[in-house]
């Protein structure tokens, strides 16, 4: 007969199935013959039935709307990028370049700014902003290429993303599951966000006739 | 990859809309583990509004290096820390109240069997089976909640259960026993 009593992992691990077969089933003897284990099993097996069956609650609406009109304003680093990433954007033709520089400003921006952010972080704003510049710069190369009276109308609107299966408004509604807000302009959808983003979130899409426009 | 990210990238640069996303996704099970460990209602409530300040605030510095979901409870889990430690400092200051406090409060604490079980566990057994089992998370989660290790968050789930299991025992039997 069994007298090494199953340790508390191993009798936990037992009540939620996580053990081996070949150990579950020495665990299985081991309880056969000792009230003790068995009664602790028993135990964590009512204690885990009354939890799991508690109910996820309720926040009240009118909580909820409160505390997020109540929140305070924050101090965002990240705005004061943007301004400097659109100017990059329009001012250099060259993508690769525009990536360059903004490596170096956002940097410094990053250090003038004195904030509690590491260079990590800074390293990683980098980043995103050289990806999306990068991105950006391909979805106008590509209007411009179509058709040439568009390459004005994709400024206004924004960045050219590209082409979704429609209706428009069931694309609005499949970004905004992903907190993007957009409207229909002409038949076409223009988001608030950035390029990356937007085509993320409609990365499931099927190609279709709609016309998606990133930027604000 | 977290389901959240791309909110939380938006909500890094200061867009509220993307936060009030995340809040919708995740405020009933961050309301349910604050309510759960605090008892009440009302101060879970109020654990909740400080947490999403506190989230709202430092989402900038948030790394990704755990779950988003994760830092979250951190921040929930702290923050009824907070305010049962800030509730008890209230009560010692204050002079008892002359009424029976149960009948001004009853409406704002939690009822039921399991409540009265849960707030008789230590407050760290208490948040490791609330996050287990009520919330579903995992070990290595809790883990990362709570900042133990592993082998801790199962001890403790263990004790927490097994402490419980005692004393939702105790009171069937006496309710079994009046009858």
């Amino acid at each position: 007969m069994p007298v090494k009593h199953p340790d508390e992992p191993a009798l936990l691990a037992y009540v939620e199935e996580e053990l081996p077969v070949e150990r579950r089933r020495e665990v299985d003897e081991h309880l056969a013959a000792c009230g003790t284990c068995a009664e602790q099993v028993r135990a964590l097996g009512v204690a885990r039935a009354a939890l799991r069956a508690a109910p996820l609650l309720e926040l009240p609406e009118e909580r909820r709307a409160a505390i997020l009109a109540a929140l305070p304003e924050r101090r965002d680093p990240w705005r004061a990028f943007r301004p400097v990433r659109r100017a990059l954007l329009v001012a250099a033709p060259v993508a690769a370049a525009a990536a360059f520089v903004g490596v170096f400003v956002l940097a410094a921006t990053q250090l003038g700014n004195g904030g509690d952010d590491d260079s990590g972080e800074a390293a990683q704003v980098a980043e995103d902003s050289a990806a999306e510049e990068g991105g950006a710069q391909e979805a106008l190369t590509g209007t411009g290429a179509d058709t040439a009276p568009q390459t004005s109308e994709a400024d206004s609107r924004g960045v050219r993303v590209g082409t979704v299966a429609g209706p428009p408004a069931e694309v609005v509604r499949i970004l905004a599951r992903e907190g993007i807000r957009a409207v229909v302009a002409d038949g076409a959808v223009v988001a608030e966000g950035r390029a990356a983003e937007v085509r993320a979130a409609l990365a499931g899409r099927a190609a279709g006739p709609v016309e998606v426009y990133a930027g604000r | 990859m977290d389901p959240d990210e791309l909110l939380v990238r938006r909500a890094q640069r200061g867009e509220r809309f993307a936060f009030d996303k995340l809040v919708e996704r995740h405020e009933q099970r961050l309301y349910t583990l604050a309510a759960r460990v605090l008892g009440s209602r009302e101060d879970a409530a109020d654990a909740v509004q400080d947490a999403l300040v506190r989230a709202w605030l430092a989402l900038p510095r948030f790394r990704g290096d755990a779950r988003f979901s994760t830092w979250l409870y951190r921040i929930v889990v702290n923050a009824a820390h907070d305010v049962r430690t800030k509730r008890r400092e209230l009560a010692a200051e204050e002079p008892p109240e002359p009424a029976d406090p149960r009948d001004r409060f009853a409406e704002r604490e939690l009822s039921g069997e399991l409540q009265r079980a849960l707030d008789a566990l230590d407050e760290p057994y208490r948040t490791a089976v609330v996050l287990y089992d009520v919330l579903g998370c995992s070990y290595a989660e809790i883990a990362a909640v709570t900042e133990v290790p592993e082998g801790t968050v199962k001890s403790r789930i263990f004790r927490g259960r097994t402490e419980l299991a005692a004393l939702l025992g105790t009171r069937e039997e006496r309710r079994e026993s009046k009858t």
